[in-house]
C-alpha cells in the first residue's frame, strides 16, 4: 500500500481546496472552449493539416501503439483494428493509401521489442490477410538506421 | 533563476504587465507553470510543453487523472485567454536526443492511456450490444450505417455499375453471403467476438448501400446556407476529389482490413455529396458530430449575441479552410476531413447565434478529429442461445476493467496530481537515475520536497534544472491592460479597469463569484481590496439570500463563493482573476471584431 504523506489539520483543511489544482474548470474549458475551440479541434488543426505541422501526429501515435502491441503481443486483427481507429483519430479512414502510417507502424513494432523471428511470423500473418500492408510494415521494421530503442 | 528573482518576478509581473512583453520563441522544451484561479484551478496547474505540443495531466470528467495532449495554440488560448491565467514557461537547456527521449515517453504513455480507455469502451459496448441482441434493452446506433437511408433512391447506382465493371458481376453478392455467414455465425456462437459482429453488419450495410443504390440520409447532410456557390477552382478539387473518392471505394471493397465496413461507408457517403456538390455548384458536405452530440444552450456561451462573434469568426476560418481545402488540386483526406468539421462547427454556431440548442463532440471524442459516423439501428442476428452466462461474465469483466482503470488513473490530492504523474513521466523517459539527473541537471522523486504543489516544482526547476530561460505569457486581461496604458492616460486605465463594474475587459460572470476589485495586478493593495471583495460577496449573499426563491441561489452562491476567494487576499495571495466566454488573439482588438476585414492571427492556429 502508498504511504501517504501526513500533514498538521491546519494544513489539511487549507490544501483541499487550494490545491485542486488538476481539475478541468468545466464551465470554462467544457462549454467554451471546445465550440469556441472551433478553438480545440478544429482551428488547431487548421495549422496541423494545411502547413503540415501536424503531418507527424498520426505516424508517431501509430508507432506508439505498435510499441504496446509488440509488448503483448496482440494478434494481426486487433493490431489493424487499432491503426484503423488511431488513423481516424486523425481524420483519416482511408490508412491502406497513407504507407507511412503503416511504416512507422512497423517501426514501432521493433521498438516495442519484437523479434526478428516473431516479426517473421507476424509478417506472414498480416500478408496472408493483404501482402502490400505486410510489405510497409516489414518495411519499417528493418527501416535502416533506425536506433531501434526499446522504450 | 534564483528563488528570490523568481519570487519578485511573480510579485511584480502583474504591476509590470504593459513592459512584461512576453518573447516567446517556441522553446523546444519548457515546464510551463499556470497561474491560479477560481473553480477547479485554485492551486495552479503545470505543463510541459514540446515545440507546439503540450503535454499535461488533467482530472476530467470520468474523474480519472489523464494525460491531455493539445496544441499549443490552444493551450494558451484556453489558459491565458478563457481562463485569464499567466504562464511562466521555463526552457530547459537540453539535447535534441533527450528532448526526443521525454517526447516518445510521452506519447507511449498517451498511447498506452488510449488503448486501456478504448479497451474498456469496447467492454460497454459489448454489454450494451449483447443486452440489445437479448432483447433486454434497445438495440445501440451501429455508427456510420445511419450516412445511408433504408430506401432506394438515386444514390450509388453509378458506382454498383463501376464496381461490376471492376470484380465481376457477383462480387457484391459474395462479400454479402460473407457477411451474412458472420452476422450468423453470431447467432450460433457463444457471442465472444462481439467486434467482428458489428465489422459484418457495418461491410453489409456499405454492400447494400451499393447494391441497392442507396442516397445518403437527408440528416447526414450538411450544408452553409451563407456559403457562396462554388468556383472553378473548387469544382476542379471536387471533380478530383470524386474520382478518387471512386478508387477508394473499390479498394476499400477489396480490402482484408477488419474494419473496412465504417470506411466504405464514410467514402461511399462522401462519394455521394461530393457529386451533389458538382451537380448543384453549391458545396455539401456530410454532418461530422456523432448521434450522441451533447447539445447545450447559447446561455453556456454568454447567450446569442455572444455567439453571433464566434459565428462570425466560424464563418472566416470556414473560408479559409474551404480555400485551402478546394484550390484547384485533389484534397486529400484530412484536409476534406477539417473542412466537415469546421463546417459542422460553424452551423452549430450560426444555431446558437439564431438562439438555438447548439452540440458538441461528446467528451470520448474530445482529442480526436470529428469524422463522419452518423449511426443507425441494424437488426442482424436472432440469437440462438441464451446470452444470460455471456452477459454475466461480461459485466463482470467490464467491473474488474472499471477497478483497473480507477487504480491505474487514480488521482490523489498530494501522491497521484498533475504534477506528481508530469515528473514521473519526465522521470521515466529515462533508463534510470543517473540518466534522469545527466539530462536534467537533478532528478526529483514525484511529489518530493513539496513538489507536488504546482508552483513549488517550477521553483524546483527554475533553480534547479538546466533552465535556459524564463519567459511570461500574460493572461488576457493582463495582455489588454497593457494595450490599454500604452493607447490611453495610464492612471485613469488603472481606476477604471480596477472594478468588475467599470471595466471595459471583463464582463462579471457569475462562475468567478461576486467580486469588486480584481487583486491580480494590486499586489501592494491587495488585502485592502481584499476586505473590500470579502464585503462585497457577503453583501450579494445577503441580497442573493430571498432571490433564491427565483434564481436557483445563483447570486446567493456567486457571493459566498466570492466572499470565499477573497480570504487569500487579505493575506496578501491571489487566487481570483476573472475568466472570459471568449478572448479575441489580438490585443486591443475588443468590440471591433466585425470591423475586421482581414481575420486576425488566432489563437488556437495560423490562418493557413
Amino acid at each position: 500500500m502508498r504511504s501517504r504523506r501526513r500533514f498538521p489539520l491546519p494544513l489539511a483543511l487549507v490544501l483541499p481546496p487550494l490545491l485542486s489544482a488538476c481539475m478541468i474548470s468545466e464551465s470554462v474549458s467544457v462549454s467554451a472552449s471546445q465550440i469556441l475551440g472551433l478553438a480545440s479541434n478544429s482551428i488547431k488543426s487548421i495549422s496541423n493539416s494545411i502547413t503540415g505541422g501536424g503531418q507527424a501526429g498520426a505516424p508517431r501515435d501509430i508507432k506508439a501503439y505498435a510499441v504496446l502491441c509488440a509488448q503483448e503481443n496482440t494478434n494481426e486483427v486487433e493490431f489493424l483494428r487499432g491503426i484503423g481507429r488511431i488513423a481516424r483519430q486523425h481524420g483519416i479512414t482511408h490508412w491502406e493509401a497513407e504507407p507511412h502510417l503503416l511504416v512507422a507502424a512497423g517501426e514501432g513494432l521493433r521498438s516495442g521489442g519484437m523479434s526478428e523471428d516473431d516479426m517473421e511470423r507476424f509478417g506472414a500473418r498480416l500478408a496472408a490477410r493483404d501482402e502490400t500492408t505486410a510489405q510497409w510494415v516489414l518495411q519499417g521494421y528493418t527501416l535502416e538506421g533506425y536506433g531501434g530503442r526499446a522504450q | 533563476m534564483n528563488r528570490l528573482a523568481r519570487c519578485l518576478l511573480a510579485i511584480v509581473t502583474p504591476a509590470l504587465a504593459p513592459l512584461a512583453v512576453a518573447e516567446d520563441n517556441a522553446p523546444t522544451l519548457a515546464i510551463v507553470y499556470i497561474e491560479p484561479n477560481v473553480g477547479g484551478a485554485s492551486g495552479g496547474h503545470i505543463a510541459l510543453r514540446i515545440d507546439e505540443e503540450v503535454y499535461h495531466f488533467q482530472r476530467g470528467g470520468r474523474e480519472r487523472l489523464e494525460l491531455i495532449r493539445e496544441e499549443w495554440p490552444c493551450f494558451e488560448h484556453s489558459y491565458a485567454g478563457l481562463q485569464n491565467r499567466s504562464l511562466l514557461l521555463a526552457r530547459l537547456e537540453l539535447s535534441p536526443d533527450v528532448v526526443q527521449r521525454i517526447r516518445d515517453h510521452l506519447t507511449l504513455v498517451y498511447a498506452r492511456q488510449q488503448e486501456d480507455t478504448y479497451r474498456h469502451e469496447r467492454l460497454v459496448r459489448d454489454r450494451a450490444w449483447l443486452e440489445g441482441l437479448a432483447g433486454v434493452a434497445p438495440l445501440p446506433a451501429l455508427p456510420a450505417a445511419g450516412l445511408f437511408t433504408v430506401s432506394p433512391t438515386r444514390g450509388t447506382g453509378a458506382l454498383r455499375e463501376r464496381v461490376r465493371q471492376h470484380f465481376g458481376n457477383t462480387f457484391i453478392e459474395k462479400r454479402l453471403r460473407v457477411a451474412e455467414a458472420i452476422i450468423a455465425d453470431l447467432a450460433a456462437s457463444d457471442g465472444a467476438d462481439l467486434e467482428s459482429y458489428r465489422e459484418a453488419l457495418l461491410e453489409r450495410e456499405a454492400l447494400r448501400a451499393i447494391d441497392e443504390g442507396r442516397a445518403v440520409a437527408a440528416e447526414a447532410l450538411l450544408e452553409i446556407d451563407a456559403a457562396p456557390s462554388l468556383t472553378d477552382v473548387e469544382l476542379s478539387s471536387l471533380v478530383a476529389l470524386e474520382r478518387a473518392l471512386e478508387q477508394a471505394t473499390l479498394a476499400l471493397l477489396n480490402s482484408s482490413r477488419p474494419d473496412r465496413g465504417q470506411s466504405l461507408l464514410v467514402t461511399l457517403a462522401r462519394w455521394q455529396v461530393v457529386g451533389l456538390s458538382l451537380e448543384r455548384k453549391r458545396l455539401i458536405l456530410l454532418d461530422a458530430l456523432p448521434d450522441d452530440a451533447a447539445s447545450f444552450s447559447p446561455e453556456a456561451l454568454g447567450g446569442a449575441s455572444a455567439v453571433q462573434g464566434l459565428a462570425a469568426r466560424a464563418a472566416r476560418v470556414f473560408t479559409e479552410v474551404r480555400q485551402a481545402t478546394l484550390d484547384g488540386d485533389l484534397p486529400d483526406e484530412t484536409h476534406y476531413n477539417l473542412l466537415e468539421e469546421i463546417a459542422t462547427r460553424y452551423q452549430e454556431l450560426e444555431r446558437g447565434a439564431r438562439g438555438e440548442t447548439m452540440r458538441h463532440e461528446p467528451s470520448r471524442l474530445l482529442s480526436a478529429r470529428l469524422v463522419p459516423a452518423r449511426g443507425r439501428v441494424v437488426e442482424g442476428a436472432v440469437l440462438k442461445w441464451d446470452p444470460e452466462p455471456r452477459l454475466l461474465k461480461l459485466r463482470e469483466e467490464l467491473e474488474r476493467s472499471r477497478q483497473a482503470l480507477a487504480t491505474r488513473y487514480e488521482y490523489d490530492l498530494l501522491a497521484r496530481n498533475c504534477v506528481t504523474e508530469l515528473v514521473r513521466a519526465i522521470n521515466d523517459s529515462f533508463p534510470d537515475a543517473a540518466g534522469a539527473e545527466r539530462a536534467l541537471g537533478e532528478r526529483l522523486e514525484p511529489g518530493a520536497r513539496w513538489t507536488f504543489w504546482p508552483s513549488v516544482l517550477f521553483d524546483r526547476v527554475a533553480t534547479h534544472w538546466r533552465v535556459s530561460s524564463i519567459t511570461l505569457v500574460p493572461s488576457y486581461r493582463r495582455r489588454e491592460l497593457a494595450h490599454l496604458y500604452r493607447e490611453e492616460f495610464p492612471p485613469l486605465v488603472y481606476l477604471r479597469e480596477a472594478t468588475t463594474l467599470t471595466s471595459t475587459i471583463y464582463t462579471p460572470r457569475a462562475e468567478d463569484g461576486a467580486f469588486l476589485l480584481f487583486t491580480d495586478d494590486a499586489a501592494l493593495l491587495r488585502p485592502l481590496y481584499g476586505a473590500v471583495n470579502l464585503a462585497y460577496g457577503l453583501m450579494s449573499a445577503l441580497v442573493g439570500l430571498p432571490l433564491s426563491l427565483f434564481d436557483d441561489g445563483e447570486r446567493l452562491s456567486a457571493g459566498l463563493n466570492g466572499a470565499f476567494y477573497s480570504l487569500p487576499e487579505l493575506a496578501f495571495l491571489n487566487i481570483r482573476k476573472g475568466t472570459f466566454a471568449d478572448v479575441e488573439a489580438e490585443p486591443g482588438s475588443r468590440g471591433r471584431r466585425q470591423d475586421r476585414a482581414v481575420p486576425a492571427q488566432n489563437p488556437c492556429g495560423r490562418a493557413p
